[in-house]
């Protein structure tokens, strides 16, 4: 996950990228995606539900779409000259019945 | 003639077998998650536990720590973001056992076991990531979760559970991976 499409930028979720010294902050980037599954899977989810577990359709969708979201938000970094991404932060928001936001932000910095 | 006879009884019966299927689908499944729900929790968070006392075992301590930097004041060669998640259904027994607690109030222990399976799902899928990239800690873990929704306002029952943290690898790591 750190080190995306042969371009080596690092992302941390802590303030600091340990062992190395931020040089530069280039400000807040972020990434969004919104997303949803097909009927069908929406259905299967349903009858799986019936005893309750994990809906493991559901479980990639969120993975993909948060891979997405941090993927728009390291592309940004780089677009800004960025070689790494501090204090990562993720958050989901039901924006209507119909549809979840995935928002990841964090803090686009120069390390040595 | 006859072929008609036939094909009528058989309409009947495929319209007898589809308001069958409508009308007893929902007790039925109620039936089966009465049943099952519980028993198949239980057995799910056993395996987690197991798989987290396992990696604790192979670390000698748990590898997760929510403190902001790493315990170890050591020179680093590697950090990096790793994240978990868990869409889970609680089940419809959960479910309508929680609507009859909006009445009385009160502990409802059935829930709380589906939510620590997810929670413990996740961590444990920390670990297992960093133990896989031999990785010596992980810092910073933070837990959210998240009702869902998507496509139809039914699945919004749904809960989403994410971790996420950062792996550190030491420069002279101890980990023989």
């Amino acid at each position: 996950m750190s080190e995306d499409q042969g371009t080596s930028i690092i992302m941390v979720s802590t303030e600091e990228v340990p062992g190395r010294r931020i040089v530069k902050t280039m400000g807040v980037v972020s990434g969004s995606t919104v997303r949803a599954k097909h009927v069908g899977k929406d259905i299967f989810a349903g009858l799986k539900n019936i005893v309750g577990g994990e809906l493991k359709a559901y479980t990639e969708l969120l993975g993909e779409s948060r891979d997405e979201a941090i993927q728009r938000m390291l592309e940004e970094a780089i677009g800004r000259g960025a070689n790494a991404v501090v204090n990562v932060r993720m958050a989901t928001s039901a924006i209507t019945p119909g549809a979840s936001e995935i928002l990841a932000y964090g803090t686009a910095v120069v390390v040595e | 003639m006859e072929i008609w006879d036939v094909l009528g009884l058989l309409f009947v019966f495929l319209i007898i077998l589809v308001i069958a299927f409508f009308v007893f689908f929902g007790p039925i499944s109620f039936l089966i998650s009465m049943i099952f729900s519980r028993r198949k929790h239980r057995k799910m968070i056993d395996d987690v536990m197991d798989r987290v006392s396992s990696t604790v075992n192979e670390y000698g301590r748990d590898p997760l720590t929510n403190k902001k930097n790493p315990s170890k004041n050591e020179q680093i060669s590697e950090a990096k973001m790793i994240q978990a998640n868990f869409v889970l259904g609680p089940g419809w027994w959960n479910q309508w056992i929680a609507s009859w607690h909006t009445l009385f109030g009160g502990n409802i222990s059935s829930f709380d076991d589906v939510l620590m399976l997810a929670r413990q799902d996740v961590l444990q899928s920390l670990r297992d990531q960093a133990s896989e990239g031999g990785f010596d800690e992980v810092v910073n873990v933070r837990l959210e979760s998240a009702r869902i929704s998507y496509l139809s306002a039914k699945s919004s029952k749904y809960i989403d559970v994410f971790a996420y943290g950062t792996a550190i690898k030491y420069a002279n790591s101890n980990l023989s991976d």
